[in-house]
C-alpha cells in the first residue's frame, strides 16, 4: 500500500507510525502495561486517532477494563470507519465476548478494505468452522491457501471445508495435491499418517469403499495407527461383500482385544449368522473358552439366546458373578430386563441357587458349619451377594415389599458391606420415601468416609429430602472450600452437573425459585463454555493435523444440547419460567393470602418478612464469587419470563440430536402469542 | 466347587472406624461411647479391622495398661473382639488375636488378658482354645447387667 492511499485522519508522522507498529508487536506478545503507555504517547499528540484508538481498547479489554475498553474500540471505528485495523479488533472484542455471529461481521467488513490479510481471514475461517457455515470457510480457505501453498494445515483447512460441504471429490483433490507438493514421503510421521486416514475417511464416506479399502492398503505401512487401519480394513472388507476375509480381519482384532463386542459383532456379520441362534450359539461357546476371561464371549449370547439355552447360559454367569462376590453382577445383566420373560428366568435360577446355599434359615448354623456340609457352597458372602443380588432383582421389576425384605436380610447378615445400605436407600427412594433413603444411604456413607462415589449418593439423597445445609456439609468434604468451610463454589467451578441440578430442584420443591433458577443457569452456562470451548480446536487440531478426533469433536458438539443434563436443567427451568408467566407475583401473594382473617394475614405477612432477612443473611453464606444476585430474585422477579425461558429452548431446538416429543418450544410460543394479543388489545382499549 | 476365601487385616483409621461401630453395635451387648471410639483410632497397631473377601466383618480393639508403679507388668488388654456371626469359624478371631499377640512380644510385653461373662461359654471354650488361661472371677464385673454379671479373666503369658 503507498502512504497516498492512505486517508489524512489515519496517517502518523514517522515517528508515530513506528510507535504504533511497536503497540502491534507488544500486543502480540502479551506486555499490555507497555503498549497502553505507547498508545497514549500517540494519543496525546493525535487524539482522535482511530487505529490506536481501537488497539489501547482492545488491550483494556484484555486487562480487565471491558467496559471502557469498548467505549473506546467504538470511538476509534467511529474515527476511522474504514480502517481494516479497527474493524479486525472490533471482530476480536466480539470474539472474545464469544459473540461468533457479530464478530464474523465485523472481519467481513475488514476484508473489505484489506482483501489479501491473511490473519483476518484466517480468524474469518475459524468463526466459520464455529459457525458450521462451510460455504463461506471454502472461500476463506481458498484465498489463504493461494497465498500460502507451502504450509499444510491451509490445505487440510480447505479440504475440511469440502469434506464438509458434502464434496468428497474435491475434499480428496485438495489432499492429493498436497501430497503431490511433497518432495519425499514422510516415513513413520505422525501427522502424516493421520493425514493418511482422514483422506481414507473421505473416500470411504464419498461411498466408495472398494477404492478406500485400496487406498488403506496402499498406505497402510506409513500408518501409525496400525488399529485404525486394522479396524478400517475389517470393516471396508465386510461391506464389500469378501466375508471370509473379513472374517479373518475380525479374528485378528479379537486376538488383540477379546473385550471389544464390536469385534464380535463383526464376526458374527461376516459369518452371515445374523439371525441364526443354533449356530452363533456355537460360535460363542467356541470364543468363550478360546478367550476364557472375555466379558463379551459370554454376556453376548444372553442377548440372543431364549428358552433352556438362555437359562442354561445365564445360570453359570450369574452363578460364576456370585461366588466371586462380584458387586456389579446386577449392573451387568440390567439391560436383560428389557425383555420380562429373561427377568422371570433369572429370578427363578436365582432363587434355586439360593437353595443350595448353606445358610441360618436353610438350617445351618454358621458356627457349625465344619464338618457336615461340604457339598454345599457355605462361603457367607456367596449367600450375602445372592439375597443382594435378589433385592436389586425385586426393587427393578417393581416388587418394592420382597426386594426390601431381601435387602434386611442381607443388613442382618452383614451390616458393614456399604453396598447393602445404598441398595436399601434406592429401594426406598423408589417407594418415594426420600428421608429413610437418605438415612440409609447416610449409614453406607459412614462406613467409608473416603468412598467419594458414596459421599456423592449421600448428599444426592439428603437434597431429595430437602435438607440442603447438610448436603452441603457432606458434599464439601470432597471439595475445595470458601472461607465458610463449604464446597458451592468449587462445584460450579468443577461444571459438577448432578450437584447443580439437584440442587436447583430441590430449591424448586422447597419453592425457592429464585436460587433454583439460578442452578439451572449455572447448568447452562456450563453448556455454553462447552459449546464455546471448542472454538480453540479449529485451529489447533487443523494444525497439529488430528483431523479424526477434530471431527469427533464436531460430532458430539451436535449431541451437545440434547444432553441429559442440559435438558433436564432447561426443562426444569423452562418450566419454572412458564409456571412464572401464567401466575405474575402478585398473584401468587394473592392465592396464598387468600382465606385469611385480617390478622392471620398481618401474621403471614410479618412471618415472610422474616424469612427474607433470614434468607439475605444466609445468602451471605451461598455467595459465589462476585455475585450480587447469589438467591437469583433478579430471575424470580423477570418481567419477561417467556424471553429466558426461550434461550434455555433455543439451543435444544437447534440441536441435530433433540428428540422429536420435547415439545417445551410450542409451550413458549402459545403464551407468546397471547401474551401479544393481550398486549395487542391493551393498546387499542387505551387508544380507543 | 471350592470357595475362594481370603482373609486379611487392616488399620483402623478415621474413615473406616464406622465399621468398627457397627461392627461392635451387633455383636456385643455393651455399647461404647464416641470418645472410646475417637481413642480408637491412637492405639495404632492394637486396633485392627479384618477383612473376608474384601468386606470388614471383624475387629479387634486393645488397650496398653501401663502400671502406676515399676513393681507391676505392663500389659495388653483385650477391650472389644467382635466378628460378625455368619463369618464365625473361620479363623478370624484367631487371625485378630495373633495379630495382637504378635505386637505383644514386639513390644516386649509379657500378657494379655481379657474379662470374658461367665454365662459365654462359646467365648470361654474359644480363648481357652487358643490358649488363654482362665484366671479369677471378677464378681459383678457387668455393672450395666441385671443382675451384674460376673466374669473371668483370660489371659496368655507369653
Amino acid at each position: 500500500m503507498s502512504t497516498a492511499a492512505i486517508p489524512k485522519a489515519r496517517y502518523l508522522p514517522p515517528k508515530e507510525a513506528g510507535s504504533f507498529r511497536q503497540i502491534l508487536q507488544l500486543y502480540e506478545t502479551r506486555q499490555y502495561k507497555k503498549a497502553l503507555k505507547v498508545s497514549d504517547t500517540i494519543l496525546a499528540k493525535f487524539p482522535d486517532h482511530g487505529e490506536t484508538l481501537a488497539m489501547k481498547g482492545l488491550i483494556l479489554c484484555f486487562s480487565d477494563k471491558k467496559d471502557e475498553g469498548h467505549e473506546l474500540i467504538k470511538k476509534g471505528l467511529r474515527n476511522d470507519l474504514t480502517s481494516f485495523v479497527c474493524w479486525h479488533v472490533y471482530g476480536l472484542f466480539y470474539r472474545s465476548e464469544r459473540n461468533f455471529e457479530e464478530a464474523a461481521k465485523c472481519y467481513v467488513h475488514a476484508l473489505k478494505y484489506a482483501p489479501d490479510n491473511t490473519n483476518i481471514l484466517r480468524d474469518l475461517a475459524l468463526l466459520q468452522c464455529q459457525m458450521r457455515n462451510w460455504e463461506g470457510l471454502i472461500t476463506s480457505r481458498k484465498s489463504i491457501l493461494s497465498q500460502r501453498p507451502n504450509v499444510r494445515q491451509h490445505w487440510t483447512g480447505l479440504a475440511l471445508g469440502y469434506h464438509m460441504a458434502k464434496n468428497y471429490e474435491l475434499a480428496e483433490n485438495i489432499l492429493s495435491k498436497y501430497e503431490e507438493t511433497l518432495k519425499e514421503l514422510p516415513k513413520e510421521d505422525y501427522e502424516h499418517s493421520e493425514l493418511l486416514l482422514y483422506k481414507n475417511m473421505i473416500i470411504y464416506e464419498s461411498g466408495d469403499v472398494n477404492r478406500a479399502l485400496e487406498h488403506l492398503e496402499s498406505t497402510a505401512d506409513q500408518v501409525t495407527d496400525k488399529l485404525s487401519v486394522m479396524e478400517y480394513r475389517a470393516k471396508y472388507l465386510l461391506e464389500l461383500g469378501r466375508l471370509p476375509e473379513a472374517v479373518k480381519a475380525y479374528r485378528k482384532l479379537l486376538h488383540r482385544n477379546p473385550d471389544n463386542k464390536e469385534y464380535f459383532y463383526g464376526i458374527e456379520k461376516a459369518l452371515g449368522l445374523k439371525d441364526d441362534a443354533e449356530k452363533k450359539k456355537t460360535l460363542y461357546q467356541v470364543l468363550a473358552k478360546q478367550y476364557k476371561n472375555s466379558d463379551p464371549a459370554k454376556s453376548i449370547p444372553l442377548s440372543f439366546l431364549s428358552g433352556e439355552d438362555f437359562r442354561e447360559a445365564v445360570k453359570t454367569y450369574i452363578v460364576d458373578f456370585l461366588t466371586r462376590g462380584v458387586p456389579s453382577a446386577f449392573v451387568n445383566l440390567k439391560p436383560l430386563y428389557t425383555n420380562a420373560t429373561k427377568a422371570n428366568v433369572i429370578e427363578e435360577v436365582v432363587l434355586e441357587f439360593l437353595k443350595t446355599l448353606a445358610h441360618p434359615s436353610n438350617g445351618v448354623n454358621g458356627i457349625e458349619k465344619n464338618g457336615s456340609t461340604k457339598e454345599k457352597d457355605t462361603t457367607p458372602t456367596t449367600y450375602l451377594w445372592t439375597i443382594y443380588y435378589l433385592a436389586q432383582h425385586y426393587s427393578k421389576i417393581g416388587q418394592s415389599d420382597l426386594a426390601f425384605e431381601y435387602i434386611t436380610k442381607a443388613i442382618e447378615h452383614t451390616p458393614t458391606l456399604v453396598e447393602v445400605h445404598m441398595v436399601k436407600a434406592k429401594i426406598l427412594k423408589r417407594k418415594g420415601d426420600h428421608v429413610a433413603a437418605s438415612e440409609s444411604m447416610t449409614t453406607a456413607r459412614e462406613l467409608d468416609l473416603q468412598d467419594r462415589f458414596v459421599n456423592t449418593k449421600a448428599a444426592k439423597y439428603l437434597m431429595r429430602a430437602g435438607q440442603n445445609d447438610e448436603a452441603v456439609n457432606v458434599v464439601s468434604l470432597f471439595t475445595k472450600n470458601d472461607a465458610h468451610g463449604k464446597g458451592v463454589a468449587d462445584l460450579h467451578e468443577m461444571q459438577a452437573m448432578w450437584f447443580l441440578t439437584e440442587q436447583g430442584e430441590m430449591f424448586n420443591r422447597l419453592g425457592k425459585i429464585g436460587i433454583a433458577l439460578k442452578r439451572f443457569e449455572a447448568v447452562k452456562k456450563i453448556y455454553d463454555d462447552w459449546w464455546g470451548d471448542q472454538f480453540d480446536f479449529h485451529q489447533y487440531c487443523v494444525r497439529r493435523g488430528t483431523m479424526r478426533a477434530y471431527l469427533g469433536l464436531l460430532g458430539w458438539e451436535e449431541t451437545l444440547y440434547a444432553e441429559h443434563y442440559y435438558t433436564r436443567a432447561a426443562f426444569d427451568a423452562i418450566q419454572t419460567y412458564i409456571s412464572l408467566y401464567d401466575t405474575p407475583k402478585s398473584a401468587r401473594v394473592a392465592a396464598e393470602l387468600e382465606g385469611l382473617s385480617e390478622e392471620e394475614r398481618k401474621k403471614a405477612i410479618k412471618k415472610a418478612k422474616r424469612e427474607r432477612a433470614k434468607q439475605n443473611k444466609k445468602s451471605e453464606n451461598e455467595k459465589i464469587g462476585g455475585d450480587d444476585d447469589p438467591l437469583g430474585k433478579n430471575l424470580e422477579n423477570t418481567t419477561t419470563p417467556l424471553d429466558i425461558a426461550e434461550l434455555f429452548w433455543k439451543p435444544i431446538a437447534e440441536c441435530p440430536a433433540k428428540d422429536p416429543s420435547w415439545k417445551w418450544g410450542e409451550e413458549i410460543a402459545k403464551r407468546k402469542e397471547q401474551s401479544a394479543a393481550k398486549a395487542e388489545s391493551e393498546v387499542t382499549n387505551t387508544t380507543a | 466347587m471350592v470357595p475362594n476365601i481370603k482373609i486379611a487385616l487392616d488399620d483402623l483409621t478415621v474413615n473406616n472406624i464406622g465399621v468398627l461401630r457397627r461392627i461392635n453395635s451387633v455383636v456385643l451387648p455393651t455399647s461404647y461411647s464416641d470418645s472410646w471410639y475417637k481413642d480408637s483410632l491412637v492405639v495404632g497397631e492394637l486396633a485392627k479391622l479384618a477383612y473376608f473377601n474384601d468386606i470388614p466383618v471383624g475387629a479387634i480393639r486393645c488397650s496398653l495398661e501401663t502400671p502406676p508403679n515399676h513393681k507391676d507388668q505392663t500389659r495388653i488388654y483385650i477391650m472389644t473382639l467382635a466378628v460378625l456371626s455368619p463369618y464365625r469359624g473361620y479363623g478370624i478371631g484367631r487371625k485378630l488375636v495373633d495379630h495382637i499377640l504378635e505386637q505383644a512380644k514386639k513390644m516386649f510385653v509379657k500378657e494379655v488378658y481379657c474379662h470374658v461373662w461367665v454365662e459365654n461359654e462359646d467365648a470361654l471354650n474359644w480363648y481357652q482354645h487358643i490358649g488363654f488361661e482362665k484366671g479369677d472371677l471378677v464378681a459383678g464385673y457387668y455393672k450395666k447387667m441385671t443382675p451384674a454379671g460376673d466374669a473371668y479373666i483370660l489371659r496368655k503369658i507369653l
